[in-house]
């Protein structure tokens, strides 16, 4: 049995009687384990890697009482968008409320996470063995209650809703660079829908965590693995979108690899950042490859 | 089961979603999968249709639900929007009813906010007393749900739930399951960090 997808009553229109048709990148935002932006880019990434398997990111200093407990993941994740407005001179208010859409891609940084919670659980198992009383060991049981939150990948998209006010349509997509060409487009039909005015996509991937894993299972990805945190802002305009799966990768994706290394879902938003260096302002073709499935995204 | 521990969200007894005496959820492993096609008439039979969805923030707390239901209203509103029905046109309602104290109360302010009148005429579910909570297969297996009691005319009761919380005023499937039809359902998921979805969905006709 099947499920096909429809609306009730084509008669009844879609919601937005004008939805715009088309859709514009307006900024993006990068942040990767080479420094801030795309300028900090080497041109060889595995030349400059010099051997390293992982580049780190920094973890971001940012105020507020809420973030001592936040994860570095979502640290980044505040730090990319912001970074986003203030290149952009977008003020915090223009994207706060429902008419902004989140969408959070990754394909790696619910891991460190995750790797936060089990050590932290550990810990406590350990002591609590080592002759801890259950009561003098409450302080460490307190560690379960502040990492497992975040060992939900909605926790990510969370923090950053909760730091900038959105509370538009959102979604969280797990995978590398070929879900965050499938959160461009589905940002681009949440546009065309009508059902915001703004689109934020955002990925952030951290490896460092993790490092033990990735060095046990090197022959999944490529190196550098290289930590990121890209964002880009889309809103209506006159480029048309068209998805499909392309067998080749596009110029862009092969230059995001050469520049970056392996950034996973960062990529296609690099290699939008890179288009956007390089002058181009029509036409773009970004693609995207995880585990034998490639995306593609071209704007016209 | 030690991270839900940790947040006192597991209860000690059992599962009782919109119950007075709730005190929490537990866990139920679970795999689900929905095939689905393009609406074109080709292909075998089918078990019913998405109408609608939609999703928004909270933009609340990392942890528990906007105290107001702000989210989970937009993504109830937006998706039978998105629909093209009505509450006059809703027949069913499979919650999210978890059974944790904050999310039904919250929850059921929510369903009679955009319900309307029809909030108390309109059969209201929770299957996570039987299942648990299946976290990211939940709202899969309510889907499900929804279009099977569609296809066999029956709904099934929220088991646990035996004394109805006066603050969650809603027709609930109580004691045993309800023979009727639904035809439009309406499918509620939250999760961490303060995400709400809805769906709206068709069984197929019979």
């Amino acid at each position: 049995m099947t499920v096909s997808l429809g609306s009730r009553s084509a008669a009844a229109g879609p919601a937005n009687p004008t939805p715009p048709t088309g859709t514009t990148v307006e900024a993006v935002a990068v942040l990767t384990g080479w420094g801030h932006g795309i300028r900090a880019l080497p041109a060889d990434a595995a030349r400059a890697a010099a051997g390293r398997a992982v580049i780190p990111l920094f973890r971001p200093v940012l105020e507020g009482e809420r973030f001592r407990r936040a994860t570095r993941e979502c640290l980044l994740g505040v730090a990319a968008v912001d970074a986003l407005l203030r290149e952009s001179d977008i003020a915090r208010d223009m994207i706060r409320g429902s008419a902004t859409a989140l969408i959070y891609v990754t394909g790696a940084a619910y891991g460190a996470s995750n790797q936060a919670f089990i050590v932290a659980e550990s810990m406590r198992q350990a002591r609590t063995e080592g002759g801890l009383t259950e009561k003098r060991a409450g302080s460490l049981a307190s560690s379960g209650t502040l990492h497992f939150p975040y060992t939900a990948p909605s926790a990510m998209a969370g923090e950053v809703a909760i730091e900038f006010g959105l509370t538009g349509p959102y979604g969280i997509l797990i995978g590398g660079a070929a879900a965050t060409i499938d959160a461009l487009w589905q940002a681009t039909r949440l546009l065309a829908g009508g059902r915001c005015e703004r689109a934020l996509v955002l990925a952030v991937e951290t490896f460092e965590e993790c490092a033990a894993l990735y060095a046990r299972g090197r022959w999944l990805v490529r190196r550098p693995l290289v930590e990121a945190a890209a964002c880009a802002l889309l809103v209506p305009g006159a480029l048309r979108a068209r998805y499909d799966a392309p067998r080749t990768p596009s110029t862009l994706e092969t230059l995001a690899r050469v520049r970056a290394g392996e950034t996973l879902a960062c990529a296609p938003l690099i290699a939008l950042a890179l288009a956007r260096d390089g002058g181009a302002a029509g036409s773009v073709s970004v693609t995207g490859e995880w585990r034998g499935r490639r995306a593609g995204l071209h704007w016209q | 089961m030690r991270g839900f521990d940790a947040l006192r969200s597991l209860t000690r007894e059992r599962v009782r979603p919109f119950d007075r005496r709730r005190s929490g959820l537990l866990l139920g492993e679970a795999a689900a999968l929905v095939l689905m096609t393009r609406d074109d008439g080709k292909g075998g039979p089918k078990l019913g249709r998405l109408l609608g969805h939609a999703s928004a923030s909270d933009g609340s707390h990392i942890a528990a639900p906007d105290p107001n239901g702000r989210g989970l209203e937009f993504a109830v509103r937006a998706a039978l929007d998105e629909a093209a029905v009505t509450p006059a046109d809703v027949d069913f309602v499979s919650a999210h009813g978890t059974g944790t104290p904050l999310n039904d109360r919250i929850e059921a302010e929510v369903l009679r906010r955009t319900l309307g009148r029809r909030a108390s005429a309109i059969p209201v579910n929770s299957i996570k007393g039987a299942l648990g909570h299946s976290m990211g297969a939940a709202a899969a297996l309510e889907a499900i749900m929804c279009l099977l009691a569609s296809r066999e005319g029956v709904v099934p009761h929220t088991l646990g739930l035996e004394e109805p919380d006066p603050a969650c005023d809603l027709d609930h499937v109580l004691g045993s399951p309800r023979a009727t039809r639904p035809r439009v359902s309406l499918s509620t998921s939250l999760g961490f960090g303060g995400c709400n979805a809805a769906l709206v969905l068709e069984g197929a006709e019979t």
